[in-house]
């Protein structure tokens, strides 16, 4: 059919929500039972974010 | 039941109400949700969006005007409901904004109780400052509302458009700042020990950062006076 939700740069746009909220749980499950709480580790939310955002540029750049 | 490829058209949208085919020609928008002629809701404004595309075959994603005017949002009540933590978005009908908006505010709020040191104060300074976002983001985008302007999801302060354009500033920032902190609270570096350097290695950045910027935008002119003489 038409291609148009199929592009790289929706997709990543897509799963941008759900890879945060999963990044975000798995930082509370770390909070929880690991040995670092989420005051020390909350930068790794900054990191994913960033690199999300670069994913979504190769994307576009490369289409 | 007939085969569809009797028609040599291809339909260009469906019925939101009863998911019949429509061809160009029957296709009603009603605030930017398309029906058929039969479930088209009773509009309080007249029709006049959509213009009779001349011919629709050739462009099948043809995308409808943008909606009316809607008066009954108001940026001041935006405002006001803005300051509560994702009311604001929640007003202008963005809901998932709105869970993002309170979500971000729970973590500062966590963050500032939790915090150790230097980066308690940071968080402490961020939430004010996070509040008045929210708020003046909700002003702006209930504005666009009214005037019936496209309603960017991300944010209607910064833009979000400008992929592929020049350095990728942002995501570079993010990332250097979230490994400087993430060594910091891991203690493999103390941010105690690099604050002297703070200032003039801000300094430098921002600089270097300008220069670039003005050699940039001094390189463009340059093109488009080369284009009009040649």
């Amino acid at each position: 059919m038409n291609g148009v939700n199929v592009q790289p740069v929706s997709l990543m746009r897509a799963v941008r929500g759900p890879i945060l909220l999963i990044t975000i749980g798995t930082l509370f499950a770390i909070d929880h039972v690991g040995p670092y709480s989420f005051s020390t580790t909350w930068p790794a939310l900054l990191i994913v974010i960033g690199v999300m955002k670069l994913m979504e540029r190769a994307t576009s750049s490369a289409s | 039941m007939e085969p569809v490829n009797d028609n040599p058209r291809q339909p260009a949208a469906f019925c939101r109400a009863c998911g019949k085919a429509l061809m160009p020609d029957e296709v009603q928008n009603y605030q930017g949700t398309v029906y058929c002629l039969e479930h088209m809701p009773q509009a309080s404004a007249p029709q006049q969006q959509a213009p009779p595309v001349s011919d629709g075959a050739a462009n099948p994603y043809y995308q409808p005007p943008p909606m009316p005017p809607q008066s009954s949002t108001s940026p001041g009540w935006a405002f006001v409901l803005g300051l509560i933590p994702g009311v604001g978005a929640i007003y202008n009908g963005q809901y998932a904004k709105g869970f993002v908006h309170a979500l971000i505010t729970g973590v500062l709020f966590s963050l500032a109780d939790h915090g150790s040191g230097s980066t308690q104060t940071l968080f402490e300074m961020c939430i004010p400052v996070w509040i008045f976002y929210m708020a003046f983001e909700a002003y702006n985008t209930a504005k666009r509302r009214m005037m019936g302007e496209h309603v960017d999801e991300f944010s209607s302060i910064f833009p979000n458009s400008n992929l592929n354009t020049g350095f990728p500033v942002l995501p570079i920032l993010l990332i250097v700042v979230g490994v400087v902190f993430l060594l910091d609270n891991l203690q493999w570096l103390s941010l105690r020990a690099l604050k002297p350097y703070a200032g003039p290695v801000l300094m430098i950045a921002v600089g270097v950062f300008l220069l670039l910027a003005r050699l940039k935008a001094n390189a463009r002119i340059g093109q488009e006076a080369h284009h009009e003489r040649s």
